[in-house]
């Protein structure tokens, strides 16, 4: 990983590093892919550029790719079972819940 | 009634759909082409995805330390660290010597 990306803020670990890199490079290469794909997928430009824009699409890295990039708990770091709205995972999300540090979060009765 | 009023050519209905478009300022495409506006009508998603993880804040527990000299700030973190490694080694779990280097080579 050669470009510098800043560093997040909440628990560290390898996984997040590497999620935190993608995001910033997926971020920087989103409007040049949008346009390759915009250009592959018109159909009144000729063929030629057509293909080309595909196949510069083909070879960009992986870490240029939105869907790489996955929601990692900010706590623990975990990728699995993680709440969007809380961006933690359902163990973490529980301990919080419980401790009162999630506002307007109480056990569901109705 | 409909049979009394002939229906427009397609031409002129194509004019109207000009016209139309024209004065509602909306993409002009009577075939549905495909020239990939739609991928152009999305939002980028990129200073959403930036924004995910919190920003790493430039002031750190040893630069408070630093700045106020006077007042003591208890690391937990650190203390804890300690005494786990302090309990481990009393049940004798903590590191093994280091073997002395002697600098013998097998053949």
């Amino acid at each position: 990983m050669v470009a510098k990306v800043p560093t997040p803020g909440c628990f560290l670990n390898t996984m997040i590093m590497r999620d935190n890199f993608k995001r910033h490079m997926a971020a920087e290469a989103e409007a040049e892919r949008r346009a390759l794909k915009y250009i592959a997928y018109n159909m009144t430009v000729p063929v030629r550029a057509r293909i080309q824009a595909q196949l510069r699409l083909a070879t960009m890295p992986n870490y240029t790719r939105m869907n790489q990039v996955k929601n990692r708990c900010v706590v623990s770091g975990k990728g699995r079972a993680v709440l969007s709205e809380f961006k933690m995972s359902r163990h973490q999300f529980r301990m919080a819940a419980q401790n009162g540090e999630l506002p307007g979060v109480k056990r569901a009765t109705w | 009634m409909s049979t009394l009023v002939p229906r427009p050519s397609a031409q002129r209905l194509r004019q109207l759909l000009k016209t139309s478009c024209e004065v509602f300022q909306t993409v002009y495409n009577p075939d549905n082409i495909r020239n990939g506006n739609k991928i152009l009508r999305k939002k980028l998603k990129g200073p959403a995805a930036i924004s995910y993880y919190p920003v790493e804040s430039p002031v750190k527990f040893r630069h408070i330390r630093a700045a106020y000299p006077m007042f003591e700030f208890p690391n937990t973190q650190d203390e804890h660290r300690v005494m786990m490694n302090e309990l481990r080694k009393r049940r004798g779990k903590g590191p093994p010597k280091k073997k002395e280097d002697t600098g013998r080579r097998r053949r």
